[in-house]
């Protein structure tokens, strides 16, 4: 389903590799529903706990190590079925961004697994995004990847986004 | 001619019902919703992307960078 996107400007950038903030915003987003993933899987834990043993209810503790590789493997999990499913998380979602490949065509789930598991070991690679002439992440350039503004919907086949009608 | 006796055979409370059947208010309450959120995130989204050029005005002149960046569409090739 296509829809009019009411401002010329973004009408012009459809399409458009995305600046640092968008990106950023988009990322945030992302991390507390990575959080929150985490915190319902907890949640299920605990209530499975409840249910085989009775009373009290109580969330599980993890150990440290594994409570960081475990949220970790949660976020790695959500961000590459995200990107390979539709090119967008919730957090590109909202912010109307979409991860396609240089070509402008939905990643694959190992390109995008490699891409979650960048992010997730070396955030701070989003950085780069300010210095790149291209507007791109260390990740993006390892990975081969590009963000572009895309506030369309349509199939995930068709990542790229339908070019705005000249006025 | 009475007026009122001619309200008074009205059926105003099964009228009114009538019209409220026939009205849909579910569902423009739902389409004014829906139109609002929308609005609201192009919004936000539009804005994100003024900050993004804004950044990157501001970036590119710390770093003393000439021209333009390369941030046009993603290459038109063929799929395969």
């Amino acid at each position: 389903m296509t829809r009019e996107i009411r401002y010329a400007e973004a009408r012009a950038l459809q399409g458009h590799r995305a600046g640092f903030a968008s990106r950023v915003v988009a990322d945030a987003i992302d991390l507390g529903v990575a959080w929150l993933l985490g915190l319902s899987a907890l949640l299920a834990a605990g209530l499975v706990r409840y249910l085989l043993t009775g009373p009290p209810f109580r969330l599980p503790v993890l150990p440290n190590w594994l409570d960081g590789s475990a949220g970790a493997a949660i976020a790695v999990a959500y961000l590459a079925l995200s990107w390979a499913a539709t090119g967008r998380s919730v957090g590109k979602q909202i912010a109307g961004l979409r991860v396609v490949d240089r070509a402008g065509r939905r990643l694959s789930l190992w390109r995008s697994f490699f891409r979650a598991l960048l992010y997730v070991l070396f955030p701070v690679g989003l950085l780069w995004v300010l210095a790149s002439p291209r507007n791109a992440s260390v990740q993006d350039l390892v990975v081969g990847t590009v963000v572009v503004y895309d506030w369309t919907y349509h199939p995930a086949e068709e990542a790229r986004p339908p070019r705005p009608a000249p006025r | 001619m009475d007026l009122d006796a001619i309200v008074a055979r009205v059926d105003l409370p099964g009228l009114t019902e009538q019209v409220i059947d026939e009205v849909d208010l579910g569902e423009i309450i739902r389409e004014s919703s829906s139109t609002m959120a929308t609005e609201t995130v192009d919004a936000l989204r539009v804005q994100g992307m003024r900050v993004d050029g804004l950044v990157t005005r501001v970036v590119d002149r710390i770093l003393l960078r000439q021209g333009q960046r390369q941030t046009g569409p993603v290459d038109e090739r063929p799929r395969p």
